[in-house]
């Protein structure tokens, strides 16, 4: 009973705190109209906004437009439209009334404001020989909101330990079917010691902000007290930083793939360090034909391999398998 | 008695010159701590990349008043109300008292704090240069101006004095 309050409490304290990061955000009159159409912002999932074009949102798993009563509409026709004003104030807000301090994060295409959030953007880049130095005339926008899923990787522990001794785990699947919210969860478990013998001290190396979601190097995700964040470093680079500066027993990065990528897992695993990595991919076999992940396969740095699964059971543990293609469990 | 008033004459005379040269002589000092200021906004951009809530709170804590009051309560707007009021909107509001009591140009600085928060960093490089140019060219102008008129109201301060008691003798 004290549990549930406790996690009811933890909710309603979430709950206001992500209104309060959007509405930061958000310009007072789109404000008002979204407040006006959707009670908590919960369950919201993408803002997306146009110039000259309705305002969409992804709310519970689906697509509507916001119209000028208020109200949800699943019609554009009927949506509120965007002016080119408001994407420049909502840019102003983003970038803390700063656009020049952001220059680099709006070359990458997103900007990560408090809380995690993820504001991508669109419009026209400048490009200098075969990189690009500017992006200007901002005319799209997608503000991504960060849902933690606090205890999704408690059914993995079992798995990734081994005699109480921790295995190279990576997590496979599809874009957007969970991996990173699933390693992140795996780490504050690890990080905490939930349910294990002890905490384990983890360094992440977050390239794309998306595991922590720092802002201005403060995580915004909970990913545990024992955690090392390097943000916004590549991996290669990050991995090597880490094992040098922080002494990590475990190392987490999201999205392994380039050759250099390969490299540093050698390094790390030779150095003592658990590895936990995701990749994309829809099986092992795919996984296993490509070259470079595939030759980490065959040298069994990994010991254990978890599939998530796409579609109805997005994010569920479709498969287990140990380094010698043992199914494990799923 | 009558020495008495006449010192008295002396003394008002003497303090009411004092007054209007340090009234002069502040608002020189003000223009050259805003000036500095928009060094200092302009180092910070280019050097750290702070946001400007950052950079006008740093220049708010310099002093009281005048100009530090003035980055002080953009910056402490700023930070308390993001996504209720542009920046250029909250630079307009405050910049009243500045503008009267510096006697700037009400347009050349609402215009300045437009342009601060878009563009990138060459643009604010570029626009901040020619506004603390311009300043500077306008700080030395006045400065000349100032000292001739801090020299006449001296004079004319003292001279008046002097008058008044010769009259009264």
């Amino acid at each position: 009973m004290a549990y549930e309050s406790e996690a009811c409490m933890a909710r309603g304290k979430r709950a206001k705190h992500l209104e309060e990061e959007i509405n930061r955000i958000l310009p007072v009159k789109i404000r008002q109209e979204l407040l006006r159409a959707i009670p908590s912002y919960e369950n919201l999932q993408e803002i997306r906004l146009r110039t000259g074009c309705p305002m969409c949102i992804q709310y519970e798993n689906q697509e509507f437009f916001l119209n000028i009563k208020g109200t949800l509409t699943t019609s554009y026709e009927d949506g509120m439209i965007i002016e080119e004003e408001i994407i420049n104030e909502i840019l102003e807000y983003v970038c803390n009334y700063s656009v020049y301090a952001y220059d680099k994060e709006l070359r990458q295409g997103y900007i990560t404001i408090q809380g995690g959030h993820r504001v991508g953007v669109a419009g026209t880049t400048v490009v200098e020989g075969d990189r690009i130095v500017k992006m200007k005339h901002i005319s799209f926008m997608n503000i991504r909101i960060s849902h933690e899923v606090v205890g999704c990787a408690r059914n993995m522990i079992p798995y990734v330990t081994k005699e109480g001794e921790l295995c190279n785990t990576l997590l496979i699947s599809p874009p957007r079917c969970g991996k990173t919210t699933m390693l992140r969860d795996l780490i504050r478990i690890f990080s905490k010691g939930e349910g294990l013998k002890r905490g384990y001290t983890v360094g992440v190396v977050d390239e794309r902000s998306e595991l922590a979601a720092s802002y201005m190097g403060v995580p915004q995700n909970d990913l545990g007290p024992r955690t090392d964040v390097l943000d916004c470093c590549p991996k290669s680079d990050g991995m090597m930083m880490m094992i040098r500066s922080m002494a990590p027993q475990v190392i987490a990065v999201d999205e392994i793939g380039g050759s250099r990528d390969v490299d540093a897992i050698k390094y790390a695993t030779n150095c003592g360090c658990t590895l936990f990595a995701t990749v994309h991919g829809t099986s092992m076999e795919d996984v296993r034909s490509r070259p470079l992940i595939g030759s980490l396969i065959d040298m069994h740095i990994f010991k254990r391999y978890i599939l998530l699964s796409g579609g109805k059971n997005l994010g569920k543990i479709e498969t287990i398998y140990d380094d010698m293609g043992n199914c494990l469990g799923g | 008695m009558k020495l008495l008033g006449l010192s008295f004459i002396l003394i008002s005379a003497y303090y009411l010159q004092k007054e209007i040269c340090y009234k002069m002589k502040h608002r020189q000092n003000q223009l050259q701590v805003f000036v500095q200021s928009l060094t200092t906004l302009k180092g910070e951009i280019i050097y750290c990349n702070s946001t400007l809530p950052e950079i006008c709170i740093k220049l708010g804590k310099r002093g009281v008043g005048g100009v530090e009051g003035f980055f002080y309560r953009v910056g402490h707007t700023l930070r308390e109300n993001l996504g209720n009021s542009t920046f250029c909107q909250v630079w307009e509001k405050e910049s009243k008292p500045l503008i009267s009591e510096l006697k700037l140009d009400s347009f050349r600085f609402v215009q300045l704090g437009r342009q601060l928060s878009t563009g990138d960093k060459k643009e604010k490089l570029e626009q901040l240069e020619w506004y603390i140019s311009q300043m500077k060219d306008n700080l030395k102008r006045e400065q000349h101006l100032i000292n001739e008129r801090i020299k006449v109201t001296r004079s004319l301060g003292l001279a008046g004095g002097c008058l008044i008691v010769l009259l009264l003798i």
